[in-house]
């Protein structure tokens, strides 16, 4: 369909303004607080109590060391669980490419975890490794992988935690990756595969030499989309470890929650908050570059 | 394909089969365990039910208070999604159908969204919508939610433009305004795109957690998501009943999964192409 040129209130206003005035209001307009707020000093009760202080809570940041922490522990966590998720979405992506028999089934299950809600795989994941109930032990005794059972208890240990949850989020979002990938693949023009056969590549070697080197186009996409959802966990330490075992699973907007919502230091909470969003508009700004490499690849 | 040796193939079904099963597990072990009786649960935490009960379930939705926590999702959702849908087909539409001055820094602003993320916007959304008086209320977070307009008006937008110009063209020399054209014409022919764009907001309002967290205390109010945390706060070790409610908050997004799965792999593969 061809576009028609016309001035903004005369037309296209209609169909765009109310998506707009919501979507300004409801996401806009708390962005921009949040920038506000971290300026201020406030604990959150009488509107007569909030003393602007400038950059104070931006230099109070600089010497927490539970921010420090939770940084690092949110980069950890973006690089462990992206890398996780996009190697096993890959690998998933070229066996199921294959085209084996139950591959449409064995893909949609695949799928599964991604659509759960976040909190429910979280207190799913901590009755599973409970070790009173002790269902993991159960398990991998029934496997004869009894020594990985000591898993369980790195929910208790502030250094280990965070590698549970690294584990969780890759079972959760490999699915997301796989399907990126798939799609590409999809793409892939079946006669370089012939090609390779006629040169008597084996399954393996077309893979290597046909299928990789064709998806690096996407591979940012990739690992830029699931690197946003890794940013932004929230839910899954609150749920599970409340930032603990000693902020040990503390991530940013954990922290900034705790600050913000549980002890009421708005203005604190909100500084936390805006590194967060710097971050995620980082890397916002990378997806939509690597967006436009994508695009002119395929 | 007949190049791909035996072992090869053994090993390939070994290694999919073994994460299907990884995958699969713990969905599973929620379902058994909400069958048994929590007691039986800690005998033998990994077995079938010997007796299975829907106790829980009846425990879960009537003491629990999960009926009232799955009704209220079921207005908050339907009521978002509703909106979602017609704000965001008619914002693609108008960005589709028109090009105007400003036209592609509006759809940045819309996608700004992708980066504005609910859990870094949580203190300010609080404060903004008590200020509003609507915090607790369950008209309030469905305006937060009707904000979740950027996926469907990406997907909106493409779909629009692909319509051939010959279709609006012919309406307008039916005498058809430019609202009738979208109501009349356009919106019809983009069933799959509103089948896929209602499907993903589905999920992820009937999935949201930390919107209902901050936005409704009062129990009164709060969807399934939050529930879950209540429960476990009540039942504290009462596996069973804690599956129950798992269950039951899973249950509509796994059938919808189920059912509709043509319209996810579709909506799916559109978004990871054209981003």
């Amino acid at each position: 369909m061809t576009q028609k040129i016309a001035p903004f209130w005369s037309g296209p206003y209609i169909f765009i303004l109310p998506a707009l005035l919501v979507y300004v209001i409801f996401m806009i307009v708390p962005f921009v607080g949040t920038i506000g707020l971290s300026l201020i000093k406030w604990e959150g009760f009488s509107f007569d109590d909030i003393k602007f202080i400038g950059l104070q809570n931006y230099r109070d940041l600089l010497v927490d060391s539970v921010y420090w922490l939770s940084l690092r522990n949110s980069l950890v966590f973006v690089a462990a669980a992206v890398a996780f998720q996009c190697t096993l979405g890959l690998i998933v992506a070229l066996l199921l490419e294959q085209k084996l028999a139950i591959g449409n089934f064995l893909r949609g299950s695949y799928f599964i975890p991604a659509i759960i809600s976040l909190i429910i795989i979280g207190i799913a994941f901590e009755s599973l490794l409970n070790p009173t109930l002790g269902v993991l032990d159960k398990i991998l005794r029934t496997v004869g992988l009894e020594k990985f059972s000591v898993l369980g208890m790195w929910l208790a240990s502030k250094k280990k935690a965070i590698w549970v949850l690294i584990l969780i989020q890759g079972w959760y979002g490999f699915g997301w990756s796989m399907f990126i990938f798939i799609s590409r693949l999809k793409l892939i023009d079946p006669q370089l595969y012939e090609a390779a056969e006629i040169d008597g590549a084996t399954a393996w070697q077309k893979n290597l030499y046909v299928s990789i080197p064709l998806l690096r186009g996407v591979a940012p996409v990739a690992v830029l989309f699931a690197a946003m959802s890794a940013m932004k966990i929230f839910t899954v330490p609150y749920v599970m470890t409340r930032g603990g075992p000693n902020h040990g699973t503390e991530v940013l907007a954990t922290w900034a929650f705790s600050h913000g919502i549980a002890y009421q230091h708005v203005g604190y909470g909100s500084a936390i908050s805006v590194t967060l969003l710097i971050f995620g508009m980082i890397l916002g700004f990378f997806i939509f570059k690597a967006m436009g490499m994508g695009r002119s690849n395929a | 394909m007949q190049k791909t040796s035996i072992i090869s193939k053994i090993i390939i079904y070994f290694v999919l089969g073994i994460l299907f099963l990884v995958v699969i597990y713990p969905l599973f072990w929620i379902v058994i365990t909400s069958f048994k009786d929590n007691w039986a649960v800690f005998q033998d935490p990994t077995g079938l039910p010997l007796k299975p009960t829907f106790q829980n379930y009846l425990k879960v939705w009537t003491m629990g208070d999960f009926g009232l926590y799955f009704t209220n999702s079921i207005i908050i959702t339907s009521i978002s999604l509703l909106g979602v849908l017609f704000l965001a087909a008619a914002a693609g539409y108008g960005f589709a159908r028109y090009r105007f001055r400003s036209s592609d820094t509006l759809f940045f602003v819309f996608m700004l969204s992708l980066v504005i993320v609910s859990s870094s916007i949580m203190i300010a959304q609080y404060r903004w919508i008590s200020f509003l008086g609507l915090l607790n209320t369950i008209p309030g977070i469905i305006l937060v939610y009707l904000s979740w307009t950027a996926f469907g008006i990406i997907m909106f937008r493409q779909a629009f433009s692909e319509l051939p110009q010959e279709i609006a063209d012919a309406a307008i020399i039916d005498g058809c305004s430019e609202l009738g054209i979208f109501i009349r014409v356009a919106l019809p022919l983009v069933r799959p795109t509103i089948a896929t764009v209602a499907i993903f907001t589905f999920v992820w309002i009937w999935n949201d957690f930390i919107w209902p967290l901050i936005l409704l205390q009062d129990p009164s109010k709060q969807t399934a998501t939050l529930g879950l945390l209540s429960l476990r706060g009540m039942y504290l070790a009462d596996w069973a009943i804690l599956s129950a409610g798992l269950v039951i908050t899973f249950m509509p997004v796994l059938v919808i999964y189920f059912v509709l799965q043509r319209h996810f792999v579709q909506g799916l593969t559109m978004g990871a192409l054209k981003g």
